[in-house]
């Protein structure tokens, strides 16, 4: 077992502050079934991180450009490779063990990127978009199982005629079934740094792959037209996804502190809000926060919010626990929020934006860590153990 | 485009950027880190362009571009 570095990271949670309460939006006065928690709630528990083990490229593998990472039950850690269009799979202590799936046409091999990369049972499962197929591999031999192409009845739905041509998130559901995200925004007359809505629409694939009921539809983000349509996520953030086990549907606004949950079905069921203090968008705090200096010279074009996006990232573990990343006055970090389903405060703790949470699971929390030198990133994973107050 | 199949041409990049999407006109759309993105102009090349230049200055896979028919 790679016994590089060993670090213990007791972080201590926050206590109370003297900050105001803001009022409760009047957009989110009507919602039903909302819980407005207190942004000033103590923590139930604290939460202490262990280093243990990294997962990179060594004599035996190398990594091009590092993708989405995913976990299965035994603890192998699976990377994508991007710029090289195959997964390397590692035991849990580092070791490298192979390569699934590679670049190409035929089954099992991917010719455009890999996204949407998950375990369900004991499958692999990642989207190849531009050919709009799913790979599907079986853990036991790590040979590819099944390739499905996705949405082939799609000239079916008038409404997804008016979408992007290729799906953008293809998501794995317990039930043998996949949910596809469609997106769209107004593309007529455009006008130089103008933003536009996208929506969403959330789509049930069966199990080969056809389009079935439509569950949900959904603003999803604001893009700028800067000849290419972007979204400038450390400007207007965007709506951030997760399912439970249970495939409950997670949505949650990057501009207020505000979880809705969704049923299987797409039908609302409830929301959690937290009415945290936002933080100022200047010229001065986006060099603070490390914006490029591209964005920064453009922002006096662009219609922009007055505040930085509240919320940043969310992961849903496999024990349902939300854990989400704020804003907070110092650019360096997040503050990362874990909850109950319910929304209730589990805990909080600060954590480098420069190291990302990639997903937590097993009671192993999961980050990409950047070497500033050299830009070679390597996954690094953290036992979690929650202590009592 | 039947006109760029003349035996014996030789095609330069844009047309062939144009024989690969299939159509003249319509949208077009980048693959950038894996999403697509619409570009606000019809020429190939000055998308593949601005998507090529995001990959070098934001390190953000630049995947192509095409062309697809219209359709708002």
């Amino acid at each position: 077992m790679r016994k590089s570095v060993f670090l213990i990271l007791i972080l201590i949670t926050k206590g109370c502050s003297s900050q105001q309460i803001e009022p409760i939006p009047q957009k989110l006065q009507e919602l039903e079934n909302l819980t407005v928690y207190s942004a000033h709630v103590k923590s139930k528990k604290t939460i202490s991180l262990q280093k243990d083990a990294v997962y990179s490229e060594s004599g035996e593998v190398l990594i091009g450009r590092m993708g989405e990472v995913a976990v299965d039950s035994l603890g192998r850690v699976y990377i994508a490779d991007i710029g090289k269009k195959v997964i390397y799979s590692f035991a849990p202590d580092g070791q490298y063990i192979n390569q699934v799936g590679k670049y190409g046409r035929g089954p099992g091999e991917f010719s455009s990127y890999i996204k949407n990369l998950q375990i369900h049972g004991n499958r692999l499962y990642a989207f190849d978009p531009g050919p709009s197929r799913l790979n599907i591999f079986a853990l036991n031999n790590m040979v590819i199982e099944k390739t499905i192409s996705l949405g082939q009845n799609r000239s079916n739905y008038h409404e997804l005629t008016k979408t992007f041509p290729l799906i953008r998130n293809l998501f794995v559901t317990g039930g043998g079934t996949y949910i596809a995200e469609f997106v769209s925004h107004p593309t007529k007359d455009l006008q130089k740094y103008q933003n536009v809505d996208v929506t969403s629409l959330y789509y049930v694939l069966d199990y080969d792959g056809n389009i079935s009921d439509k569950i949900l539809e959904f603003t999803s983000e604001k893009r700028t037209n800067l000849l290419l349509v972007r979204n400038l996520k450390d400007f207007f953030g965007h709506v951030l996804h997760g399912f439970s086990s249970q495939n409950q549907i997670f949505l949650a606004q990057s501009e207020d502190f505000l979880v809705k949950k969704y049923s299987p079905n797409g039908d609302y069921q409830s929301a959690f809000y937290y009415p945290l203090e936002k933080i100022s968008l200047s010229k001065e705090t986006a060099v603070e926060a490390k914006v490029h200096e591209s964005h920064i010279s453009k922002m006096h074009l662009i219609d922009l919010p007055e505040h930085f996006p509240v919320l940043n990232d969310m992961i849903i573990d496999d024990e349902n626990r939300l854990w989400i990343a704020t804003t907070v006055e110092d650019m360096g970090i997040y503050e990362w929020w874990v909850l109950e389903e319910s929304g209730e405060l589990i805990t909080r703790f600060y954590w480098p934006r420069n190291e990302p949470i990639e997903l937590v699971k097993n009671g192993y929390m999961y980050t990409r860590q950047t070497d500033e030198e050299n830009g070679l990133q390597q996954v690094v994973r953290y036992w979690v153990e929650f202590q009592e107050m | 485009m039947s006109v760029l199949f003349k035996a014996g041409q030789i095609l330069g990049r844009s047309e062939m950027k144009k024989i690969i999407a299939g159509s003249d006109g319509g949208n077009v759309y980048c693959m950038i880190g894996g999403s697509q993105h619409y570009c606000d102009n019809e020429s190939l090349v000055l998308c593949l362009d601005g998507c090529v230049a995001i990959e070098d200055t934001h390190g953000e896979e630049c995947g192509g571009c095409a062309q697809f028919p219209e359709v708002n």
